[in-house]
């Protein structure tokens, strides 16, 4: 709603600063949006919300200002202008959706012209002037919040319909487009056909222009329920879909009548007929609230009087009723429905920052959502490893998933922004290799940057983690500490479960947008997790792209560590061999060191491998393998020979199940 | 030989070492089992009796001056060794290294500041799904079909009339039909609107807080906002609250606080309407709750004085690490 100061003045007795002005308007909740000194006047810009329909007028707007500012609202009366016109119309109205309805037929005996001061109003609202008959509708509106409709008389029949049509048609409206329209729109009918979509625009077929001669003018409530949705449904808002939407009076329709009827005499010069009227009657809304409700939601004593005399300035009628006030809503106050809103009216005209504030006192204990905890530590730890968070967007091209043949079951959104934001991402991957791609192209060289965030599927969605690792080994530093292979990449990932006391798996494994020679699925126990590895070297091709290592594991598989104990270290002191074997280089080392562990008995505490060595001197189908293996006690020192025989019996299983040798 | 002698001799010998060498053979020469000390001492042994005291005690004073004497010297000369073995030793400790250092995303850290904020008030973090139902985005909170308020949201929809969720509202609703109050919760997340310029983004973050309880009123919700405000903007700025209007809140208010150039808005909140708790299966006459949700992306913004929210997604390694 955009208006000039000094409209809105007509309706105020007494004088307003601009400062005030705006500073009120803000703090009624009316937010100024914009304001602009013109000339001698003040052209202010308001952003409404959709409950305040009733300040989508000059009147509405004014009768705040009067209220918070203890002054006088004045309205002008209008004279009913004498019927001399004896013309028929039949008025016939579908009540359900139209609360009142009023026709008046004005024969215009001049020409006219829009006044100055109409097209000023109209200018500050960026209503753009049509012709006099138009304009004068507009007019009126942005005074009463009432929408009027001119019909040229002569272009439409004796019996006017308001009702939802039997059948889906097609109309070409005043923006002289044709829109089809279906059984929920409500329209406006003669005997023939429909002549305007009620609450949202004319039809062609009854429109007025300058050779217009008499006019049939509607001022009509109908109820916002079925109004709403249906301009949306056509693409676009009028000035009269956007107030039936919200609300109108429903008592100012005559009001509305009168004013435009004043104005036509006025510029035209008219015969008048007598005003035409369906209406049902409308039984104002009563709420019962009491101070001590008031005073327990607004955590303070307001004085009884001084809410009785604010609500009054507001136009509720007051009654008292033992500890109750019976308001009686004004009826331009169709938001108004419960005793909070009521409450809202207090607050709001007291004004928000007058009102105190006190500290709350409550503590509310029940567990925090595991998931969250989960996304905080991996975050952390993953930062601490020297990665860099990134945020992508949760939508991502779908021929992008499809060429890194990502999983297929993504969801399309129905209306994407843009065909690169078609799906739902079923991972966090894309996002990724697009960060990675941004800034690859700008110069950078080392990347370690991870994502936590939800990826979709059509049956399901979870939370994931992901990281990419890559370094241009052009740009290596003398230091020479930055590593970028699959083991480096591992090495995070495995501090990452470690710090949650997992033991994951990696088993190789081929997964479509990793090397399949190298990259593995990650496991817990027997359940698959996630995979880490090399982009395909295919991809790699297509996108241009260089050496990148991956990751990804769904964090809903895992669980937080629950620590319930701290073992004491073992006091004695433990014994420790170096063992070399040679193994088939098919055999895992995963896989080896399992067996190592079964075959070294309980008091092996660890198993590190030393040395890998493939070349010169052994079998190219063998690798050798050293290992440091360490075996303590709890509670006595072990001999040498008690480790002996864990060492024979560790040979033995490795040579009975890899057909391993030591290595002399 | 006397004694005197003796010493004379020692001190132009001793002037000579200079190596640990010779200053080890020397000591051997006069301390060994068969050095002159020794000598001396046996010659003691026949010395008359009332000499005995006195030329003991000169032989135990020409001990000493020896003893101390070759051992400051060597312990020089190992001090002199040490100095040279650690010079040598020295290196440019001013080499630049480049350090792998880790960041959060800004948005992550001011998400990450408020509900650390909101825990330590016994708030209690709560998610929900990013794919919802038109009923917990909307219905439940008091949006019917076709209202305008809809209209305040530019919904991202599927084709089984899901969608994703546009607030974090529906966590709200959620977390109240599986707890009963009091209730105390903090909901951070993604949410998404089709919008897209300078200060939108299609997808974007939340922090919303709820409080349900008996007796929970606007003075608390007030004191709750100003306590939060004081914390967030360290120059302690001032807050406005003026009257707006959310389906899901009555009294609703948005929140501003002063900036250099005018009022910035930096949240919306309200008392909970009481159809939202209606729907929850809670009695308005006997509850009554607060919520308040702002824009983490907004806050960001205003904490790093970034202008453009798109510059958030674009994960410039430059920028997004900065934070």
């Amino acid at each position: 709603m955009q208006f000039y100061k000094s409209d809105l003045l007509q309706y105020i007795s007494g004088s307003i600063s601009d400062t005030d002005l705006l500073e009120k308007l803000t703090e009624l909740g009316l937010e100024v949006d914009q304001s602009k000194k013109e000339k001698n006047d003040l052209l202010i810009k308001l952003d409404l919300t959709p409950n305040r329909g009733d300040c989508f007028s000059l009147i509405g707007i004014a009768r705040e200002i009067c209220a918070v500012n203890n002054l006088k609202l004045k309205l002008p009366k209008f004279k009913k202008q004498q019927q001399n016109l004896d013309s028929k119309k039949t008025v016939s109205v579908d009540k359900r959706a139209c609360s009142s309805y009023l026709g008046q037929i004005i024969k215009l005996k001049n020409k006219g012209k829009t006044p100055q001061y109409i097209k000023k109003t109209l200018k500050a609202a960026d209503i753009g002037q049509v012709n006099t008959i138009v304009d004068i509708t507009n007019y009126v509106m942005l005074h009463t919040g009432q929408p009027l409709h001119a019909f040229d008389n002569k272009k439409i029949g004796k019996k006017i319909y308001v009702k939802f049509p039997s059948k889906r048609t097609n109309l070409k409206l005043l923006d002289g487009a044709s829109h089809f329209i279906t059984k929920d729109f409500l329209t406006i009918c003669d005997e023939k056909r429909a002549i305007a979509l009620a609450g949202i625009m004319g039809c062609a077929n009854s429109e007025v222009d300058e050779t217009t001669q008499e006019i049939f003018l509607e001022s009509a409530c109908f109820e916002p329920v079925s109004i709403r949705g249906n301009a949306r449904k056509l693409g676009f808002q009028s000035e009269a879909s956007l107030r039936f939407e919200r609300g109108v009076d429903k008592e100012i329709q005559e009001y509305a009548i009168k004013f435009a009827a004043q104005l036509y005499a006025e510029i035209f010069g008219g015969d008048f007929s007598k005003i035409f009227k369906q209406s049902k009657q409308h039984k104002a809304k009563k709420i019962s609230i009491s101070k001590e409700f008031i005073d327990s939601r607004l955590g303070t004593e307001i004085p009884a009087t001084k809410v009785i005399k604010l609500l009054k300035a507001l136009e509720f009628r007051v009654e008292l009723k033992r500890n109750l006030m019976e308001l009686t809503c004004p009826s331009h106050r169709y938001d108004i429905e419960i005793k909070e809103d009521v409450i809202e009216e207090i607050a709001r005209i007291i004004g928000y920052d007058n009102l105190p504030s006190k500290r709350l006192k409550l503590l509310a204990s029940s567990p925090e959502d595991t998931s969250i905890q989960k996304e905080i530590l991996s975050k952390d730890i993953f930062v601490n490893a020297g990665f860099n968070e990134v945020i992508n967007y949760a939508f991502v091209d779908s021929s992008f998933i499809e060429m890194l043949g990502l999983n297929k079951n993504s969801i399309k959104l129905a209306n994407p922004m843009s065909s690169n934001q078609d799906v739902m991402r079923p991972s966090l991957i894309p996002g990724l290799l697009n960060n990675f791609e941004y800034n690859f192209n700008r110069g950078a060289q080392k990347f370690r940057i991870f994502e936590v965030g939800n990826v979709f599927t059509k049956e399901e969605s979870w939370k994931s983690l992901a990281g990419l690792l890559f370094f241009d080994k052009s740009s290596s530093d003398w230091s020479g500490s930055f590593q970028s292979s699959f083991y480096d990449l591992r090495k995070s990932l495995d501090m990452f479960f470690s710090r949650l006391n997992i033991e994951p798996i990696y088993n190789k494994a081929s997964i479509n947008h990793l090397h399949p020679g190298i990259s593995a699925e990650i496991k817990i126990k027997t359940k698959s997790i996630g995979n880490i590895g090399i982009l395909h070297p295919a991809i790699q091709k297509k996108l241009k792209l260089p050496n990148i290592v991956l990751f990804e594991i769904n964090l809903e598989s895992i669980k937080l560590p629950i620590i319930n104990s701290i073992a004491q270290p073992p006091k004695f002191p433990g014994s420790e061999r170096d063992l070399s074997f040679l193994i088939s280089t098919e055999i895992p080392a995963n896989d080896f060191i399992k067996e190592l562990k079964k075959a070294g008995g309980t008091n092996l505490r660890s198993v590190s491998l030393i040395d890998v060595y493939q070349g010169k001197g052994i079998d190219e189908s063998l690798k050798s393998m050293t290992f440091r293996l360490f075996w303590q006690a709890t509670g006595v020192t072990l001999e040498d020979k008690e480790v002996d025989q864990f060492v024979e019996n560790q040979i033995n299983h490795a040579a009975k199940i890899f057909k391993a040798e030591l290595r002399s | 030989m006397d004694l005197a002698q003796e010493k004379k001799s020692f001190l132009s010998k001793f002037k000579e070492a200079d190596s640990q060498d010779s200053l080890n053979s020397l000591k051997i020469e006069y301390l060994g089992k068969k050095g002159i000390l020794s000598s001396l001492m046996s010659r003691l042994s026949n010395a008359p009796a009332e000499k005995k005291p006195k030329l003991g005690k000169s032989i135990n004073e020409f001990k000493t001056l020896i003893e101390e004497s070759i051992s400051s010297s060597l312990e020089k000369i190992e001090q002199s060794a040490l100095d040279e073995q650690l010079s040598k030793e020295a290196i440019d400790v001013t080499l630049p290294l480049s350090p792998d250092v880790g960041s959060y995303h800004p948005v992550s850290l001011i998400a990450q500041e408020i509900s650390d904020y909101f825990k330590n008030k016994g708030y209690v973090l709560r998610e929900g799904p990013e794919i919802e139902s038109e009923y917990f985005n909307f219905s439940a909170l008091n949006i019917p079909e076709n209202h305008p308020a809809r209209d305040m949201h530019d919904t991202f929809y599927f084709e089984d009339g899901n969608l994703l969720r546009t607030h974090t509202s529906p966590v709200q609703i959620r977390s109240m039909e599986l707890e009963s109050p009091p209730l105390k919760i903090l909901c951070p997340g993604k949410v998404f609107r089709c919008d897209s310029d300078q200060t939108h983004t299609p997808m974007f973050h939340q922090v919303e807080g709820l409080v349900v309880n008996k007796d929970i009123n606007f003075a608390h919700l007030k004191n709750e906002i100003l306590e939060f405000v004081e914390s967030f903007f360290k120059d302690n700025p001032k807050v406005r609250f003026r009257p707006s209007y959310f389906p899901f809140t009555e009294p609703s208010v948005e929140v501003d606080i002063q900036g250099e150039n005018g009022w910035l808005e930096i949240m919306g909140c309200g008392m909970v309407h009481p159809n939202v708790l209606k729907n929850v299966g809670l009695n308005p006459e006997v509850y009554s709750g607060f919520a308040f949700g702002m824009g983490i992306e907004r806050m960001t913004m205003l904490r790093y004085q970034i202008s453009d929210i798109r510059m958030l997604f674009e994960n410039d390694l430059r920028f997004v690490t900065k934070g």
